[in-house]
């Protein structure tokens, strides 16, 4: 009893890693599959084709991610996968898959075998593209953006702040003149921000959310959200645009101007776009 | 032979007072001068009032408890002007948090040591005679409640021995897990027909009725009036600068609020002098018999 208790508490365990693990994967997001089956087949197969350049947990994460949705093949297709000559539909599947994963060369062709050909298409672009990327952002070069972080609008809400609070912010409003910052290639603004606050002593709070893969900024100079009204908080843009998505996500190129601003109105008095009102 | 304690003697209510008004002041007072007496006063009492449990308990129990609380906040809280360095994963550490880390353990710990003097003091008897009269069954109840899990494991270890003589000890695990979950179902069930003769033997002595008269050990004496009125001129001062706002001290971003004036340093001495009651009694009480 014990004993099967465990093993099944290991492979919820389990299913619960991979459908973590899977929401940020590129492969997941390129693929629009009409049934469920299909496309976690397709998705092992990618994998495999690209494995030299993937890393490996990821791989093992998404090779168990198919017998999450496809629960009775998957059983039959260990036992049967040398006895491949069985006729009913999803054990050739099933065997397919697990031929590829030992055989390199042959993945490319079995899963067009197997499936309408219409999904093969798409499935082997995503490595493509992985595989152009990869030796770009290997290479480090320093680039330079610049990075300036103001709470103008805080000097219009003084009286909202708590009392300790008020000789914080400077009387330009300016926490951190504008200044050039080198970077190396691939990295987001996040980490500039990050580096730059370590560096000129400018305490500086974040929060990282594991589910998006990015981090949320909670306060700079202990000045954070909320400390200037309910619509308070911290935003950035890039190049006079404010992104409005994770800073974390955001993969700087060479020039880019970034600004950090407070802001009392959701975006709205720092010449952003007010997503909420 | 247990020595009289000079708080035993008090009424009860007076006692309570007492313990409210510490509890309180260590709860709502923020600034770390006043927790600071706050925690001293504790401790001597928890000394006074205890003897010989205090290295245990603090050794054992509250000490830990109290260095894990200091350290879990700057792992949380990165707030604070003084950055120390930073972890591993980008936040800073800073002084402010460190320091109202160890400012909350110092809370913790206090308060801790209060209701540990609470339930040296106030007796079984002295709690019945406080709330049996404004809330009976609820009283009842909470006693009950409280009595329970020390009564219950008391009652599990004996039927536990009872098993281990007439059967010998288990041979397997499986036997040794079949035996305790006998022992649980025949606790449970005697539990359940325990309070159910305790209710009805309340009952039958008419316990809670309207009607009902409650006989007093305790009496309001001329010691107890002076006691209220000391613990009124200790405590009414103090609470009223925090109504008002005088002792109001923040941590973050650095730490700012009432300085050391004279007006804080005077309700600190209050205050302390509230913490050390107990051994005040006990002292003038000592002088009293001596002369």
């Amino acid at each position: 009893m014990l004993r099967k208790g465990c093993a099944l508490l290991c492979v919820l365990l389990c299913l619960v890693l991979c459908a973590c693990g899977q929401t940020p994967s590129p492969a997941v997001t390129t693929t629009t599959a009409p049934t469920t089956a299909e496309t976690t087949t397709a998705i092992t197969t990618t994998e495999t084709t690209t494995a030299p350049t993937t890393t490996a947990p990821t791989e093992t994460t998404t090779t168990t991610a198919a017998p999450t949705t496809t629960a009775a093949p998957t059983t039959k297709a260990t036992t049967a996968a040398t006895t491949a000559a069985t006729t009913t539909v999803p054990t050739t599947k099933a065997t397919t898959a697990a031929t590829t994963t030992t055989t390199r060369p042959a993945a490319t062709t079995a899963p067009t075998t197997a499936r309408a050909a219409t999904r093969p298409a798409t499935t082997t672009a995503a490595p493509t593209t992985k595989a152009t990327t990869a030796p770009t952002t290997t290479q480090p070069q320093t680039l330079t953006c610049t990075l300036a972080i103001d709470c103008k609008t805080l000097l219009n809400h003084l009286d909202e702040l708590e009392e300790g609070k008020r000789a914080l912010v400077p009387q330009n409003g300016v926490l951190l003149s504008a200044r050039s910052v080198s970077f190396t290639a691939g990295e987001s603004v996040f980490d500039v921000l990050k580096r730059t606050c370590r560096a000129n002593g400018i305490q500086m709070e974040f929060s990282i959310a594991p589910l998006y893969h990015t981090a949320y900024i909670e306060g700079i100079g202990n000045l954070y959200e909320f400390d200037g009204g309910p619509a308070s908080g911290w935003m950035y843009s890039v190049n006079g645009v404010f992104p409005n998505y994770g800073c974390a996500d955001y993969t700087l190129q060479s020039g880019d101007v970034i600004a950090w601003r407070y802001t009392c109105n959701l975006g709205g008095d720092i010449g952003g776009r007010n997503n909420y009102s | 032979m247990e020595r009289m304690r000079a708080i035993d003697r008090l009424h009860p209510g007076v006692s309570l007072l007492f313990f409210v008004c510490a509890v309180g002041g260590t709860l709502l007072l923020e600034h770390p001068l006043l927790r600071l007496c706050s925690l001293c006063g504790a401790l001597c009492c928890h000394l006074a009032l205890c003897p010989g449990q205090s290295k245990r308990f603090l050794l054992k129990g509250a000490l830990p408890l109290c260095a894990f609380a200091a350290l879990l906040n700057p792992l949380f809280n990165h707030r604070g002007a003084h950055i120390l360095f930073y972890f591993p994963w980008g936040n800073p550490c800073t002084g402010e948090s460190l320091l109202y880390g160890v400012m909350s353990a110092c809370l913790l710990l206090s308060v801790l040591l209060w209701f540990r003097c609470y339930a040296a003091v106030m007796t079984r008897e002295k709690g019945l005679f406080l709330f049996s009269r404004a809330a009976p069954s609820l009283t009842l109840l909470l006693r009950l409640c409280f009595r329970f899990l020390p009564a219950f494991r008391r009652a599990l270890e004996r039927t536990r021995d009872a098993q281990t003589g007439l059967l010998g000890p288990p041979r397997t695990k499986r036997e040794a897990l079949r035996r305790a979950f006998a022992a649980f179902r025949v606790r449970l069930r005697a539990a359940l027909t325990d309070a159910v003769e305790v209710s009805d033997a309340m009952r039958s002595r008419g316990y809670g009725l309207p009607g009902r008269t409650v006989y007093d050990r305790f009496s309001l004496h001329r010691r107890d009036r002076l006691c209220l009125l000391a613990l009124a001129a200790l405590s009414l001062p103090v609470f009223g600068a925090y109504a008002a706002g005088l002792l109001k001290f923040s941590y973050f971003p650095s730490p700012h609020g009432a300085a050391v004036s004279p007006f804080a340093l005077f309700c600190a001495a209050l205050f302390g002098l509230l913490c050390f009651f107990p051994l005040i009694l006990q002292r003038s009480e000592v002088s009293a018999w001596r002369t």
